[in-house]
């Protein structure tokens, strides 16, 4: 949470409190981080995890549900303004840069965690040291080898010689410098990641025991998991920032939405997220609680470019423009809006209509196509398995491309291991479905992983030097607004070339009872601003 | 009993569940994919990192030394660990009761439902009574389990509020509702079974020759009806405490019990090897020895048995 003057807290606090009297209607996201001891304070609310986290250590997870958990048990040193979704500090004071290279970090001080203990510049050094250290096999590793010395820890043959980055240097107790490899303007929306988080020394003594009950300095501490049934936080009383409303919260663990959705409706839970199938249940019966607020999921249809057949890009144009997007939107993929660009729409930077071949316009397909040569064969359409709706979606894909193009297709069902094995190994022969949520809001973390020639997604192959040249612009800007209009820059270059075919975004749902106000997502984050809910009393 | 018949039934198992195992596992082992590549999302995950993992759980060994290592560890108790380092032993520990106690309460339904539906209609044969369990169990043996499931869910648990809707934060309320749906089925298929079993006994010769001799209507019954009875109820029963496990997915799945059902799902869902394998290899032995347990126990009732 932003740390704000206090003034500016309360009359946010007395907006909400206003907007929640009104209308009884507390959702929308417009509001601010939540207020100090106005009397709102109190309560339990129970919301539902979608399934049991798998770890609950910030570098060693990457899911949904866990990340949930750490949205209310860390604070992170940035967050993102409630309304442009830009970096503000949180944990930290200021995080800046000359060069972009080398980042000076400053954090609050008198912070502690959970047991305790301060949260000092040491315990994020430790912390990315241990993420970085390849030996200790942490999911998220990839996240620091923009930091000086990381092949020093994770070296192709052997054991590393170290176990600390050379790019990392503590300054004082509350400082501490971080030298990247190259410059990299995103560094401080990026610290907004969980990766980043701070770990106490609690953490290092004894890894297994931390998992089962994680310590962190956020707004709430965890006081009980009871794996694949609940989590249970309470308010930190030592938290230095903005607190939390409710005094506790309940995580109930569900392995299926059916079931946390019936649990709903019986009134047993206060919030849900609102998924595909129960999506028109809940604009019947629960219309004035829904909020719907733009996600980070940018769904699209790749191209296999390092297939011949699919080098020219008229005909990957002429896709695009052959499919009417909405039109299978209403059909079938109900939750979902057709996507006009080739970022999802949080991000600070997204260009409304600015994939220009993605109206439907079957006339310029068809000449789009007689330009490219025409297309000989079938097309394959690729989908992985376990969902009969996105079957029907891409038959109605496909069933456009034969009508507006004439293209025969066939659908080829895989099971979802082999399916993004055969993305990263460029194995495909035909379109594919596919699907890409950031990690930070920026634009770059759209335009590198899925297009740039070393993109750790770019399952097309798609390589344009042009392309490639103005994101290094984009990472050397000297400020973020800078570096926004060297990006949007190489994003029309994509637009032009088509590497993938931009299909859909699909916003964040949530609904809940009159129990609870002041329901919504973590700015541009796919999760639930939990210290924001306040319990009506 | 017989030692002979207890060892030979014993030793017929065994090769049972190393066949039963090596199927799967070989099964799971021929998933393409890697499993590892997709624990970071739509991440790459990092060289040292992937490399770090495959040695921890073995995977770049060939499938006869990853096989021999995993009957070596379930020798040892042992049923690995997934590729998220959860140790799959502690998994089934941890979930194991809720399924034994969605089972058993299932099956004490299966039993009173089904043997009291079956009393009632062989004892008024032809009547209104055994007309009516003789359809009403025709009807419940046709709905699947998941039907009857989200019907009992949406009416019993939303609608009417009478029982908890999921979960087992309730205690053993939030069972009632998953021990009747998973029970009914069976209950409804031993009920028909044991009444023709029981009018079979009823019209024999040999009951009514003790009808004859004037023994009392309650000894007849008890002793000779029920007992004749017994074995092909016993037999039923017991393969059906098996199929109570192999519905429990749907049924822990539907009403979010945290059992070993509704993890193989999540296991077959997320593609996790390990979890698969291991739940399958412990419902194979429990399959068995619960057949085992069946054929001796039946072997114990009716002597005829052990000496065929």
């Amino acid at each position: 949470m932003a740390r704000r003057p206090r003034i500016l807290m309360m009359v946010v606090t007395l907006l909400i409190v206003a907007a929640a009297c009104s209308s009884g209607n507390g959702g929308g996201g417009s509001t601010g981080p939540g207020g100090t001891g106005t009397g709102q304070q109190g309560g339990t609310f129970k919301f539902p995890l979608s399934a049991d986290p798998t770890k609950l250590i910030p570098q060693n997870d990457y899911e949904a549900a866990g990340a949930q958990v750490f949205n209310a048990i860390f604070t992170r040193l940035m967050t993102y303004d409630a309304d442009t979704n830009a970096p503000v500090p949180a944990q930290a004071k200021s995080v800046t840069s000359d060069d972009q290279m080398v980042w000076t970090i400053e954090i609050q001080p008198g912070w502690t965690f959970h047991n305790g203990e301060p949260v000092t510049a040491q315990s994020y050094v430790d912390a990315w040291n241990w993420g970085a250290l390849g030996s200790n096999g942490a999911i998220l590793n990839f996240f620091f080898e923009k930091i000086q010395g990381y092949d020093e820890l994770n070296p192709a043959k052997g054991d590393a010689t170290t176990t600390e980055l050379s790019g990392l240097k503590v300054v004082n107790d509350t400082t501490f410098t971080v030298t990247l490899t190259a410059p990299f303007s995103q560094f401080p929306i990026e610290l907004g990641f969980d990766a980043f988080d701070p770990l106490p020394k609690a953490f290092f003594d004894d890894p297994d025991a931390y998992n089962e009950k994680p310590i962190g300095d956020g707004p709430y501490m965890l006081t009980e998991w009871k794996h694949d049934e609940n989590i249970v936080l309470e308010r930190y009383p030592d938290y230095q920032g903005t607190p939390g409303y409710a005094d506790r919260i309940e995580l109930p663990i569900y392995s299926s939405t059916d079931a946390s959705w019936a649990d709903f409706q019986a009134g047993n839970l206060d919030i849900s997220s609102v998924g595909s199938s129960n999506l028109v249940d809940a604009q019947q019966n629960y219309s004035d609680s829904l909020t719907e607020q733009p996600s980070s999921l940018f769904l699209y249809l790749g191209l296999p470019l390092y297939d011949p057949r699919f080098q020219n890009k008229e005909l990957r144009q002429a896709l695009s423009l052959a499919v009417d997007r909405q039109a299978v939107m209403n059909a079938v993929l109900v939750a979902e809006t057709p996507a006009d660009a080739f970022t999802a729409p949080v991000v600070p930077g997204y260009q409304a209509g600015s994939c220009t071949y993605c109206t439907y316009d079957p006339a310029l397909a068809k000449q789009k196509l007689a330009d490219a040569g025409g297309w000989q064969g079938t097309m394959t359409i690729n989908l992985y398995s376990n969902d009969a709706t996105l079957e029907q979606a891409m038959e109605a894909i496909g069933n456009q491309w034969k009508q507006n193009l004439g293209i025969d297709f066939e659908l080829n069902v895989m099971n979802y291991n082999s399916y993004y094995d055969t993305t990263i190994n460029h194995k495909f022969t035909g379109p594919w479905w596919d699907g890409w949520v950031m990690d930070y809001p920026s634009l770059e973390d759209y335009l590198r992983p899925i297009y740039g020639s070393t993109g750790g997604y770019n399952g097309s192959g798609y390589k344009n030097p042009a392309f490639d040249s103005l994101l290094t612009q984009g990472d050397e800007a000297d400020s973020i607004d800078a570096s926004i209009a060297k990006y949007q820059q190489a994003a029309d270059i994509v637009a032009e070339d088509m590497p993938v075919i931009p299909w859909g975004f699909l916003p964040s749902r949530y609904v809940h009872q009159p129990t609870v106000t002041n329901v919504h997502q973590a700015g541009p984050l796919n999760n639930l601003e939990l210290a924001d809910i306040q319990v009506v009393q | 009993m017989s030692r002979r018949y207890l060892v030979r039934r014993i030793l017929i198992a065994f090769p049972v569940l190393i066949g039963t195992t090596l199927l799967i596992y070989a099964m799971a082992f021929a998933l393409p994919g890697d499993p590892i590549r997709r624990l970071a999302g739509m991440h790459v995950i990092s060289e040292s990192t992937h490399r770090e993992i495959t040695q921890r759980y073995h995977l770049d060994d060939p499938f006869v030394v990853q096989y021999y290592e995993y009957l070596k560890g379930i020798a040892h108790g042992d049923l690995g660990e997934t590729f998220t380092g959860q140790d799959v032993s502690s998994i089934v520990v941890e979930r194991f009761p809720v399924t034994l106690k969605l089972t058993l309460g299932a099956f004490a339904v299966e039993i009173v439902l089904g043997l009291i539906a079956a009393f009632v209609a062989a004892l008024r044969r032809a009547t209104f009574i055994d007309s009516f369990v003789l359809v009403s169990t025709l009807v419940l043996i046709t709905i699947p389990v998941f039907v009857l499931a989200f019907l009992a869910q949406l009416m019993i648990g939303v609608k009417l509020k009478w029982l908890p809707v999921a979960g087992v934060q309730h205690g053993w309320l939030g069972y009632v509702l998953p021990w009747l749906v998973l029970g009914v089925g069976s209950a409804a298929a031993v009920g028909r079974i044991a009444r023709s079993n029981l009018l079979d006994n009823l019209n024999s010769e040999q009951i009514k020759a003790a009808t004859a001799r004037g023994l009392p209507r309650r000894r007849v019954l008890g002793a000779h009806v029920l007992k004749n009875a017994l074995v092909p109820i016993v037999t039923i029963l017991g393969l059906d405490l098996a199929a109570l496990m192999g519905g429990a997915p749907v049924t822990e799945t539907i009403f979010n019990l945290p059992g070993l059902g509704q993890m193989l799902i999540l296991g077959v869902r997320t593609e996790n090897g390990p979890i698969v394998v291991g739940l399958v290899t412990l419902a194979a032995m429990i399959f068995i020895f619960t057949n085992l347990f069946v054929d001796l126990l039946c072997a114990y009732i009716d002597p005829r048995i052990r000496y065929g």
